[in-house]
């Protein structure tokens, strides 16, 4: 979980691809190098959680 | 049309530089040979260029210098490739990557720095490349270590270009050994400020082509720097990267169309002047088709490339997008076109004296258009994994695509460099374009060749959206399947096909003739594409072989460029009356009038 997602072979452009893609699963509309920005998955799946709250909040 | 700022400044460059194939011009093709050839840099083509102030043409105009369209750049460099690629690089180039980065990313202290060197004619080079990482730019190991108050360096940088005669250079450099893509930062370093015992340069390198170039590296042994020679944040070096490259990337290959134009030039010149089975070369037909293939190909580089260019003022926000596809495609297309002319000089090509000499070394130079500043495997992969949003976001809308884009000469809004984004994140308009452009031709417009391949891209494109919409992105990273490349293949004709479309559809609504208005050349670009998408011939029908063969032949005469751009060589009759204006080549075929013309010196 707190390895570098970078260790996963994953490389910068393509983290920018994973992200629009986790966008449309999630619906929500994120950074787009919000996973340059959080490396790991702990961290990722933090900023996520973090992201989908305020959406709720902000649509409510 | 009013010729602008730039073009009359392309005229002036003409002008000085005069025709490169005469002779005993001081400034053309012979020189041009000797110094290849003594793997130095064309010493009088750098002082007139110093005398023409190229490096100002990289300063935007803001800061003093001249560059407002990235266009007009375009053509006033490929002016300097048409006549000798190691210029271009080697004296122009290289400074204006290290520009864009500066102008992205300085301060207002290290911009004004930046063109005050670059408006007074000296360089400034950008050190990238590691030989140990090549492209994988992430992994980047000389180390910008960063402390309160200073910065020290650690490391090298190899095969980069003036490294040891420019008065400045932009680092790329390492600010946290974390992996990932916030770890790095962009350095403006000022030479005289380095401490000389503790930096080194290694050995130059040498090359293939751009033989003249000075590729050289640098070594740095805990070398301090000021704090103010960062630029940006550190961590933000990749994004800034990725950002500006999306300029130079675009820009630096379409430049290199200037090095076709000369090709078939001297492809037509050999081919009219030498005659064998009792006529004239070029009215062979086989000759005739693989001289008029190599122009269409000549015309989509070039057509696709401007669209790309003038998108970058335009549509900041989908370039990340277009800059890959092009550097993707016109690389590829230009030097497969340089090669089957090859053939048509036979062993002239391959001789290193007399009239053809020039092709050898253009056919050399030409090589880092595909590996040069990102290597074209890498632009396909990056788009690959942009297939499936780009399937779900954009695709299944009518492409909205603003006239600027298509129209040379248009106004176009201020090139923002802060509006160029890493991510198109899935959106692009110009593919989609295409399906809304045939629609807008009112019927009986089109001819029925141009129709049929523009709906079979039309009809491609939409089966794109169907096979790409659930691919798993999983798998389309850099370790993906390599027949999935194919679908960005298919994906970047369908671009290339709408920019021409789109392109040939806008000059319909001008008053005057011109060639961009001209259906047929457009009929011949698609008849390539649709070859290179299979089971098509590749040679054009005759009809359409004949008018580029004809249409070269004029502009040769007359001394005009052989792109879409706007400005005759002739800058005699630029100057008096502005554009010329186009007629349709005449003659019929086979061309002897070609052959007879005085103003064609025999090989
Ligand atoms: C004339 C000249 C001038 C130069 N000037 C400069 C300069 O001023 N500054 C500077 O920093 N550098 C400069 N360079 C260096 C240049 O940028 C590098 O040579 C270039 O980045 C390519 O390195 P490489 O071919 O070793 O890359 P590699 O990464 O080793 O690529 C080799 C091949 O591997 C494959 N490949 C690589 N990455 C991928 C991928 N992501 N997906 C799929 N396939 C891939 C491709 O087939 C690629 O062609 C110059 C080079 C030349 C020749």
């Amino acid at each position: 979980m707190n390895a570098p997602l970078a260790d996963y072979g994953l490389d910068s452009l393509y983290a920018l691809a994973i992200v629009a893609d986790i966008e449309d699963y999630l619906n929500i509309s994120v950074d787009a190098t919000i996973m340059w920005d959080h490396p790991t998955v702990a961290g990722l799946a933090s900023a996520l959680a973090t992201q989908v709250a305020a959406d709720q909040v902000a649509t409510e | 049309m009013n010729p602008t700022p730039g073009l009359r400044r392309l005229a002036r460059l003409e002008r000085e530089f005069g025709d490169p194939f005469e002779p005993d011009n001081p400034l053309g093709f012979n020189r041009i040979l000797a110094a290849d050839e003594a793997e130095a840099m064309f010493g009088r083509g750098e002082q007139a260029l110093a005398e023409f102030g190229l490096n100002a043409e990289f300063v935007p105009s803001r800061l003093g210098g001249r560059l407002d369209r990235l266009d007009d750049l375009v053509e006033i460099m490929r002016s300097v490739y048409r006549r000798d690629p190691c210029l271009g690089l080697g004296y122009g180039a290289s400074s204006f990557i290290a520009g864009v980065n500066i102008w992205l990313a300085g301060s207002p202290q290290q911009q004004r720095f930046a063109a005050d060197l670059l408006c007074s004619g000296r360089r400034i080079a950008v050190a990238y490349h590691e030989l140990a990482h090549g492209n994988d730019m992430a992994e980047t190991e000389c180390r910008a270590g960063i402390e309160p108050g200073r910065i020290t360096l650690n490391g090298r940088k190899e095969v980069v270009t003036n490294i040891q005669r420019s008065e400045a250079f932009v680092l790329f450099a390492r600010t946290a050994a974390q992996p990932g893509a916030r770890s790095h930062a962009q350095l403006l370093i000022d030479k005289a400020a380095l401490d000389r015992s503790r930096f080194g340069y290694l050995p130059r390198f040498r090359t293939m082509g751009m033989r003249g170039v000075q590729l050289g590296g640098i070594e740095f042994r805990d070398c301090r720097v000021p704090e103010s020679s960062l630029m940006g944040r550190p961590g933000y070096g990749l994004e800034t990267a990725l950002r500006s490259f999306q300029i130079t990337r675009t820009t630096l290959v379409s430049m290199f169309c200037g090095v076709l134009d000369t090709g078939l030039r001297v492809a037509l010149r050999h081919s009219t002047g030498r005659r064998l089975y009792g006529g004239p070369v070029v009215d062979m037909p086989h000759v005739r088709s693989v001289i008029a293939g190599a122009y269409a190909d000549l015309l989509a580089a070039d057509c696709f490339a401007s669209v790309a260019t003038r998108a970058l003022h335009v549509l900041p926000g989908e370039t990340a997008i277009y800059a890959q596809a092009v550097k993707f495609f016109v690389s590829k297309i230009l030097i497969r076109a340089m090669d089957e002319l090859s053939e048509v000089l036979g062993a002239h090509f391959y001789v290193r004296d007399g009239e053809a000499a020039i092709f050898q070394k253009l056919l050399r130079d030409i090589q880092p258009a595909g590996f040069g500043h990102a290597a074209r495997a890498a632009c396909q992969v990056s788009l690959l994994s942009q297939l499936p949003l780009l399937a779900r976001r954009s695709w299944p809308e009518p492409g909205i695509v603003p006239d600027e884009l298509f129209v040379a000469g248009m106004a176009l809004p201020p090139l923002a460099f802060g509006d160029l984004v890493v991510s198109a994140a899935g959106r692009e308009g110009l593919s989609g374009a295409l399906t809304s452009g045939i629609a807008a031709c009112r019927p009986g417009l089109l001819r029925p060749d141009v129709a049929e391949i523009a709906e079979h891209f039309a009809a491609d494109h939409q089966l794109l959206t169907e096979s790409c919409r659930d691919l798993d992105v999983a798998a389309l990273g850099i370790s993906a399947d390599p027949r999935a490349y194919g679908l960005v293949t298919r994906y970047v004709r369908v671009l290339v096909a709408s920019a021409c479309f789109e392109t040939w559809r806008r000059a319909t609504a001008t008053d005057h003739t011109t060639f961009t208005k001209d259906q047929r050349w457009l009929a011949a670009v698609l008849h390539r594409l649709r070859a290179a998408a299979g089971n098509r011939p590749r040679s054009l029908p005759p009809e359409l072989a004949d008018f580029l063969v004809e249409e070269a032949a004029h502009r040769l005469t007359s001394r005009r460029g052989l792109c879409l751009g706007l400005l005759p060589f002739d800058t005699h009759r630029f100057r008096s009356d502005g554009e010329t204006p186009w007629r349709p080549p005449t003659s019929t075929r086979p061309s002897s009038s070609l052959g007879s013309s005085s103003a064609l010196p025999r090989t």
